[in-house]
């Protein structure tokens, strides 16, 4: 072994407070210390509220105008940044320390081409010249997987998928070489594969530039998979810290053996799915959905985008099926079209033995009561202006019980949703995201429906706090009996609660098949891809907790299979294969399917 | 585990000192507006030739005009004449606006390509022009005026009620509100039409001001209020041709219209701010 490499970042002792009227008020970081090495990855991984942004935040010296430092030191190789001029910190800036943060849509400008963008740092802080900075840029870029830097380079950003735009910020940071990079949240808002994608390629490309990387997540299972350290932080507090594996294998502290029992394992409750019994609730036959303007008057013809194409599939009563795929691939689509917020294209839907083309109008108003659905963004899905009491209480609307008897049953079923008595009165702004998750449970359930759609019901939300949600979700339709649809990227979501589970690509069912037949014995090279993009725990014989990195070697592209070139759009309607019983897997070509 | 921290209810807050300097210069303009409906000193139209231009006395509190008229008096009788142009402008104007706006919005399709297209040649001609216009075709008078402001202004408050609708209209809310089996109506009105309102009060209270100005400058062109009746921007507009004897003229109504219009507004921002649970505790 080496000699230790020379420590590049220092945070001594830092307290970070919220003041009013000057006078600290708040401590929202409190006396927390860290060393970074040159070239390791830190993690500093925590809850929302935990001060883990505000850290990052400190340290390039952009803390919001309410927060100041008001004791510590940070030190980056041996410069005191705390107090430092304005111009020497601008020029570190950008300069030694590059910052990545979550939402790639936002931080970069929509209205300046691609190029621009990139190419403002390296003039400023590398001193570039436009021709040089250009092609450093383009070499970025391919280096980051961008398909036609070219192109790319004078495209905007709402070209791109949010995938592609963190590989462009990726690049645009990296460009200028910086000591450190600061990633705060950085693959939150992607799906599964571009998550790791992003990931590979940020470990790849600041170990060849030698860069440290601080790295804030609430992620504790996606952080360990690429940390050199761990730090756990909890209201602005250090809790552990340690090597992943330490962590992972023997928390020592009890927040963060809470931390690692919330990470998404298998559940050995569920393993079976429930047999069939009788008629299956919803049936989807055929089903197709085109979106896109029709052709309206004096506009030429549109282009209609095909979603989805020739699904079908049966939801048994009481299952949860799961649908699984990353954006774009048709699933939210389905789940809309099932709940009637969006119409079909073609094919057949029949919810409880009736064709939705015979429901009648009764029928329609019985349909209602009895689906319900559960949003993914628990910000947008609460009216601001009713009170949570009301907002359960709406789900009772349609049904003949008095003004009293329906907040009775509002109240009963806040209280079952683990909210306290008092949030009846209370407004959503007030709620944490987990709390107002568990509001739109309750508003689904409250008119005891049969059938409820769950679109990404946790995907907004911590790791921990995903957990106690779904967990809620499964005692609940222990307790009720009802089938759930969940529609979710993330397969660590989905293998904690899904009795089967259908995994799309591109609006085409590729793999259908029971949790441990996907699970376990992945067929399709496309469900392959997607649990190697997973982090997932299991349980060791020792104790503790290690993660699962598939060691499927995805299958080679069959040559000529359509599948698997993404440039090309499947056009030829795929069949369906069964390999196992209830197990079926998509390919047009039959020989090119591993059966294992 | 616990779940990540929540906000803590908080206390409503007491009404700020905007909104208590809001409330009493409404209360006085309202006031004086149902003072002059009744009572005045002296008769607002009355003339007094030996008593021109005097200055603010103890007889006349606020002097008197080019007419020997007594400017309080005036000032008075105009309050009626105002307040009731600039209430009925905005009420008209923000309920029509409201209500095609929100239908546009909300219905979308052909309907809203329509309103949007005429509310767009509406809104090429200057509101003021278009007021103009109006009131010269009709015979004239306080209701003229009233509906020729609130038409002038109407599709203004129809785009942005439309625009807020539609951002509305995409949240997942909405979309729950169908699926609980809630007809399109009911949507609008329950959770669409409620988190507009913050916006509707401070167009609302913004058009007053607007239709106070707008009916000086009516008056101003001998367009608004007919003579002798007294207005606030008649007065203003008289006095021009005196400003340097008399200043007290243009600024009794000036103040008068100046100190309605910051009311006004300091109300309207509080009642935004209480009609929103996000703002009504602090």
């Amino acid at each position: 072994m080496s000699a230790s490499p020379p420590t590049l970042l220092e945070v001594e002792r830092l307290t970070v407070s919220i003041c009013r009227r000057g006078q600290p008020f708040h401590t929202v970081v409190e006396d927390v210390s860290l060393t970074l090495p040159s070239g390791e990855i830190l993690a500093l991984v925590g809850q929302s509220g935990s001060g883990k942004t505000m850290i990052g935040r400190a340290i390039l010296g952009l803390l919001p105008g309410t927060a100041a430092v008001t004791s510590g030191a940070i030190r980056l190789g041996g410069t005191r940044l705390l107090g430092l001029p304005a111009a020497q910190l601008r020029r570190i800036r950008g300069g030694e320390v590059g910052m990545v943060f979550q939402e790639p849509r936002v931080s970069l400008n929509p209205t300046l081409r691609i190029g621009v963008q990139m190419m403002e740092a390296l003039q400023l802080h590398r001193d570039m010249r436009e021709k040089r900075a250009r092609a450093c840029c383009l070499d970025m870029l391919s280096r980051v997987g961008i398909r036609d830097p070219q192109t790319s380079f004078e495209s905007y950003p709402a070209q791109f998928s949010g995938g592609m735009l963190q590989r462009i910020m990726l690049a645009s940071v990296l460009a200028t070489r910086p000591k450190l990079l600061i990633a705060d949240e950085p693959t939150t808002a992607l799906d599964a594969i571009s998550r790791k994608q992003v990931m590979d390629l940020m470990v790849e490309l600041t170990g060849e530039i030698g860069a440290a990387v601080l790295l804030i997540s609430h992620d504790l299972g996606m952080v360990s998979q690429y940390a050199n350290r761990v730090t756990v932080l909890r209201n602005g507090r250090v809790i552990e810290c340690g090597t992943p594996d330490a962590i992972l294998l023997n928390p020592r502290h009890e927040y963060t053996r809470a931390l690692v029992g919330a990470l998404p394992r298998r559940q050995s409750g569920n393993a079976s799915p429930p047999q069939p019994s009788g008629d299956p609730l919803v049936r989807i036959h055929d089903l197709s959905i085109e979106y896109g303007p029709r052709r309206g008057f004096l506009s030429k013809p549109a282009t209609r985008h095909r979603a989805v194409s020739a699904v079908s599939v049966e939801i048994h009563r009481g299952e949860t099926l799961a649908i699984v795929g990353e954006s774009g691939s048709g699933k939210t689509t389905i789940g809309r079209v099932l709940i009637r917020l969006l119409e079909s294209t073609a094919g057949r839907i029949v919810f409880d033995g009736v064709d939705f083309r015979r429901f009648t109008r009764e029928r329609w108003v019985e349909f209602r009561r009895r689906t319900q659905m559960v949003f993914q963004d628990p910000y947008s899905s609460l009216d601001p202006r009713m009170q949570l009491g009301e907002i359960v209480a709406e789900g009772l609307r349609n049904q003949r019980l008095s003004g009293e008897q329906k907040r009775g049953r509002a109240a009963e079923i806040l209280a079952e949703v683990g909210l306290p008595a008092d949030f009846i009165r209370r407004y959503p702004h007030e709620l944490s995201g987990g709390q107002r998750q568990r509001v739109c449970i309750a508003r689904a359930i409250v008119g005891e429906p049969s059938f409820i759609v769950a679109d990404e019901p946790v995907s907004a939300l911590d790791v921990t706090i995903q957990h106690q949600v779904m967990q809620l979700l499964v005692r609940l339709q222990a307790k009720y009996g009802f089938t759930v649809l969940l529609i979710s990227h993330d397969l660590g979501v989905v293998e904690q609660v899904a009795n089967r589970v259908m995994v799309m690509y591109r609006g085409h069912v590729v793999e259908l098949g029971s949790r441990d037949d996907i699970y376990d014995r992945p067929c399709h090279p496309y469900t392959q891809r997607l649990l190697c993009a997973t982090p997932r725990m299991a349980h060791r014989e020792e104790g503790g907790y290690a993660l699962i990195t598939p060691e499927l070697r995805p299958a080679e592209p069959p040559t000529g299979c359509r599948w698997f070139d993404p440039t090309s759009t499947p056009s030829a309607q795929p069949t369906l294969v069964e390999v196992g019983r209830g197990h079926w897997v998509c390919c047009d070509r039959q020989e090119a399917v591993h059966v294992s | 585990m616990s779940d990540e921290s929540a906000r803590e209810p908080t206390r409503i807050a007491r009404p700020g000192p905007g909104a208590i300097i809001g409330l009493i210069l409404v209360a006085a303009v309202l006031l004086a507006a149902l003072t002059g409906s009744i009572y005045t000193p002296f008769d607002p139209i009355g003339i007094d030739a030996d008593n021109r231009l005097a200055a603010p006395s103890l007889h006349h509190w606020l002097g008197t005009d080019e007419w020997g008229r007594d400017i309080t008096s005036r000032l008075l009788a105009g309050a009626t004449v105002s307040v009731n142009i600039g209430l009925l402008t905005s009420l008209f104007a923000t309920t029509a606006g409201t209500l095609i706006g929100a239908a546009a919005g909300f219905i979308g399709g052909w309907l809203d390509r329509i309103v949007i297209a005429v509310m767009d040649a509406l809104l090429a001609f200057p509101s003021l022009i278009m007021a103009l216009g109006i009131v010269a075709v009709t015979n004239g008078g306080q209701m003229a005026v009233v509906g020729a402001l609130s038409f002038a202004y109407v599709p203004s408050v129809v785009r942005v009620v439309r625009a807020s609708v539609l951002t509305l209209r995409r949240k997942d809310f909405v979309d729950a509100s169908t699926v609980m089996g809630n007809s399109r109506a009911f949507t609008l009105g329950r959770h669409i039409l409620p988190n507009t309102v913050g916006m509707v009060i401070v167009l609302a209270t913004s058009l007053f001001g607007w239709a106070l100005l707008a009916e000086s400058a009516l008056s101003f062109l001998g367009l608004g209020v007919p003579p002798p009746a007294p207005s606030w921007g008649g007065m203003l507009a008289d006095s021009r041709n005196y400003f340097e004897d008399a200043p007290w003229l243009a600024l009794a109504p000036g103040l008068a219209i100046a100190a309605t219009l910051l009311g006004i507004n300091l109300v309207g921002d509080a009642l935004r701010d209480r009609f929103d649970p996000r703002t009504r505790y602090l």
